[in-house]
């Protein structure tokens, strides 16, 4: 299946004065999850703020199912963005606040939307507490609800994962893989990196208001081979493999830690796994653990934005 | 859907409107500023029994109209409910709710006019009339309905369009009013014709027998300036919240 | 048997501070600094600044413009300009402009943000954080309350205009109580009702609210129903206007019912008023629950 592009963003650039947030970024997102990721700082926010059409940009196109959402009003009944801020409508509850906006993007029966969007994130749409009652898992999944109401073909959601407890997360986690699933494209934010890993491995890291990398970010691991990828392996004998690895030249580096573990510098991830078998056979070291430590996305994010 | 389409399925939804200026009215009406300005529009009718007292009530009634209800009910009942209608939405951040939604950008502003204006009607525009049937000033009546009305009308679009514009639309309203309505208006002759106050106290000067403190011009003319005034504001307005950033 | 070591390992952890502290009073000079700048936009951004330079800008207009009369028109009298003890009455809108900015600039985003609970934590007990929050809100008005006079006061002295060797340090003293007196009541009656909310729009409106309409309602009262010209006290700013009159042993040249009252009365009216203001404000205070 061909992947069609749903936002594309075209040497997009935004200033504040003198202040860039972001510079001269390009990527195309289609269907499926995709993160978003960044230090504080990044442009993260500012980012999405143009991908919704809030802001416009200083430079650069954005297109949103091939429309500009910053001119193009109706592109709105296709979007659904849960904001990073936690203010809400004092004086509406829960389903009150999603069929407004249900109202609003023209629904025919907003309050039956409403209602089942609540459910869809596992809130009671009769609760008739008022927002400001609710504990602050209880206003994201709301804010959740009220951007797919109107059940859109492009997700923005910033920072979603913020106050939820862990069962929340996974259940959230599982929900926006769904979306991605059923052919949406969801851009998330966050900065709870174990669970955006859950979602999916597409990323958008950007650093400093630029993008620093775009694509899967197992591939983007390899890519990165100018710097050593490290693995942490358990054996008996640490001192004797550590030695026959750096003889076999499938490490660049080795530190021991503790009286078990060895952490293996390599710039060949291919060549130390045919290689450290054999060598802790024949020196007769047992294994017991061999773990990849920054092949995650918190090792390539971490690599990307220090850089 | 073509554009024309997708733009005449903007435009053709009143719902939304309506949708926008119950929300508003919502969100404008606390019970500290219902009880607030509800408070100073009875202190009107109070001060209509003080007319009663004097020996030429109608120009007393009309005196309570003019210089407390046009020059201090009205417009600060009107700017602290209009500069609050868009502004705290944009101070508590919320604009964006409101913002992507396929509704056309100018129902925001008009929502928000059309919200104030009903609120500040029964508390400061009916007191304010009370104050004249109290005085025993009927002949008054009228004419002070139509002054204060008017007067909040374009009042209300004025600080819906400083809360859309300004940041700190509270002080540069009250500036207008201190400095300008209250301040210029009384001072320059001839300043009166750029003042709402001045539009609004010809109103006023419908009423028979009475003598005014103000008059901008004809009576006839401040039909159509007032709310020119508040269609001009909510022009302005729309055109800086289609093109403001939003937060 | 091993030697023994010739190391030694130094601690660069957190120390605590052992030295003299000073008293909680530096703690209150120290808030009533920041806060002052605060108010007038120092040490923020461009836009901070401009509504208080403006509202100087105001207050400031008709000494200038007197001064350049004096100047310019020779034959203009001092006496025919704006006199010391009308300049309060003529900046009246000007001093309700600026007491709903400061105040509620003051207090209001200490309670909205949690920076009370901060403070109050610290050596800064209510009456003290208070008492800087007026300290600062007193002493920023006095720049418009004694600043035009002071300056009218120079540039007359320096254009040959001005009171004579003797006569000018009694004009210095009336100038800087006249000033005062102002600036406490306006502070007084601003703070206290920017201890009822935590929005400044709403503290600036209800300010100027407070201002205004007591002074409509009792002149209909006294106007129309023969109410006591006493309760002219309730028409705050005619009351400092007029005892800034008195203060300067001059007469307005308009007829209203606080000039009918005697001194005494109009400074112990001023003086309630600052009293009760500074009371409400430090009750609503004591029962604040300062929860961050």
């Amino acid at each position: 299946m061909t992947r069609e592009p749903r936002v594309i963003a075209d040497g997009v650039s935004k200033w504040f004065g003198p202040l860039v947030a972001v510079a001269d970024v390009s990527f195309d997102v289609g269907p499926g999850v995709t993160a978003l990721l960044g230090p504080n700082g990044a442009g993260k926010s500012t980012m999405f703020r143009m991908l919704c059409g809030l802001a416009r940009p200083s430079k650069g196109t954005v297109r949103v199912l091939g429309r500009d959402p910053r001119t193009d009003t109706d592109v709105a009944r296709h979007i659904g963005l849960v904001p990073q801020q936690e203010g809400v409508f004092e004086p509406l509850t829960a389903r009150e606040f999603v069929a407004l906006s249900a109202r609003l993007q023209g629904l025919a029966d907003p309050v039956r939307a409403a209602a089942a969007a609540l459910e869809q994130v596992d809130l009671d749409p009769s609760d008739s507490r008022r927002l400001p009652t609710y504990s602050k898992g209880m206003r994201q999944r709301v804010k959740v609800a009220q951007a797919l109401v109107h059940d859109p073909g492009v997700l923005i959601l910033d920072e979603p994962l913020t106050g939820l407890d862990p069962r929340q997360r996974v259940d959230m986690v599982l929900l926006l893989r769904r979306l991605g699933a059923e052919g949406r494209c969801v851009i998330v934010s966050s900065h709870v990196l174990g669970e955006v890993e859950r979602l999916g491995s597409q990323v958008l890291v950007m650093s400093q208001g630029r993008l620093a990398a775009a694509g899967d970010f197992r591939e983007l691991r390899a890519l990165m081979d100018d710097r050593p990828l490290r693995i942490r392996v358990r054996t008996d004998r640490p001192r004797v493999l550590a030695g026959a690895l750096l003889e076999a030249g499938a490490a660049v580096g080795v530190r021991l830690d503790g009286e078990d573990v060895l952490e293996v510098d390599t710039s060949d991830a291919r060549a130390l796994a045919r290689t450290l078998a054999p060598v802790s056979r024949d020196r007769g070291a047992r294994l017991f653990e061999v773990h990849p430590l920054d092949a995650d996305l918190e090792g390539v994010f971490r690599y990307l934005v220090e850089r | 859907m073509t554009t024309a389409g997708a733009a005449a399925s903007v435009a053709a939804r009143p719902g939304a409107l309506v949708a926008l200026y119950r929300l508003l009215l919502r969100t404008q009406v606390t019970v500290q500023r219902l009880l607030g300005i509800g408070a100073l529009g009875a202190l009107a009718v109070v001060m209509g029994i003080f007319a009663r007292l004097d020996s030429n009530s109608p120009q007393a009634a009309a005196d309570v109209v003019s210089s407390y209800g046009l020059a201090v009910l009205v417009p600060l009942a009107t700017l602290w409910l209009g500069t609050a209608a868009i502004g705290d939405l944009v101070e508590d951040r919320l604009l964006a709710y409101l913002w992507l939604k396929p509704v056309a950008r100018w129902q925001l502003p008009a929502a928000a006019i059309m919200a104030t204006f009903t609120i500040v009607l029964p508390l400061t525009v009916l007191p304010l009339t009370a104050s004249t049937l109290v005085a025993g000033a009927s002949d008054v009546a009228p004419a002070a309905l139509l002054a204060s009305a008017l007067a909040a009308l374009a009042y209300s679009g004025l600080f819906v369009a400083a809360g859309v514009w300004f940041g700190r639309a509270v002080w540069v309203g009250l500036t207008f009013v201190l400095v300008w309505e209250n301040g210029a208006a009384y001072s320059a002759e001839g300043a009166a014709r750029f003042t709402v106050v001045g539009w609004a106290s010809s109103v006023l000067g419908l009423a028979p027998d009475v003598e005014l403190q103000l008059d901008a011009g004809r009576a006839g003319v401040a039909f159509v300036v007032l709310p020119a005034v508040a269609v001009g504001a909510w022009l302005a307005a729309s055109w800086r919240y289609a093109r403001a950033d939003i937060d | 048997m091993t030697a023994a070591p010739d190391a030694r390992l130094f601690d660069l952890g957190y120390r605590s501070y052992d030295g003299p502290r000073e008293p909680p009073e530096r703690a209150l000079a120290t808030l009533a600094e920041f806060t002052a700048r605060r108010v007038l936009g120092l040490g923020r951004g461009g836009r901070h600044k401009v509504l208080p330079a403006i509202t100087l800008a105001i207050a400031f207009l008709p000494a200038l413009a007197s001064v350049l009369f004096s100047v310019i028109a020779e034959d203009i009298g001092v006496d025919e300009l704006i006199s010391y003890g009308e300049y309060t009455f003529f900046i009246g809108s000007a001093l309700a402009l600026f007491t709903s900015l400061l105040a509620p600039e003051a207090l209001c985003p200490d309670r909205r943000s949690g920076m009370l609970g901060l403070y109050l934590a610290g050596p800064l007990d209510r009456t003290r954080y208070l008492a800087a929050k007026g300290a600062a809100v007193v002493g920023v008005m006095l720049l418009i309350t004694i600043g035009p006079l002071l300056f009218m006061f120079a540039a007359f002295v320096l254009a040959g205009h001005g009171p004579s060797l003797g006569d000018a340090p009694l004009l210095l003293v009336r100038i800087v109580a006249s000033g005062i007196a102002t600036a406490l009541l306006y502070a007084a009656l601003s703070m206290a009702v920017s201890s009822f909310t935590t929005r400044r729009a709403a503290a600036a409106v209800a300010t100027v609210l407070l201002l205004a309409v007591p002074a409509s309602v009792v002149r209909s009262a006294i106007e129309s129903a023969d109410a006591p010209n006493a309760l002219d006290l309730l028409s705050f700013p005619f009351v400092a206007a007029e005892l800034s009159y008195r203060i300067f042993g001059e007469m307005p040249d308009h007829d209203s019912p606080v000039t009918k009252l005697s001194t005494p009365v109009v400074a112990a009216g001023l003086a309630a008023a600052v009293a009760l203001g500074f009371l409400v404000c430090w009750l609503r205070y004591r029962r604040l629950e300062s929860f961050r």
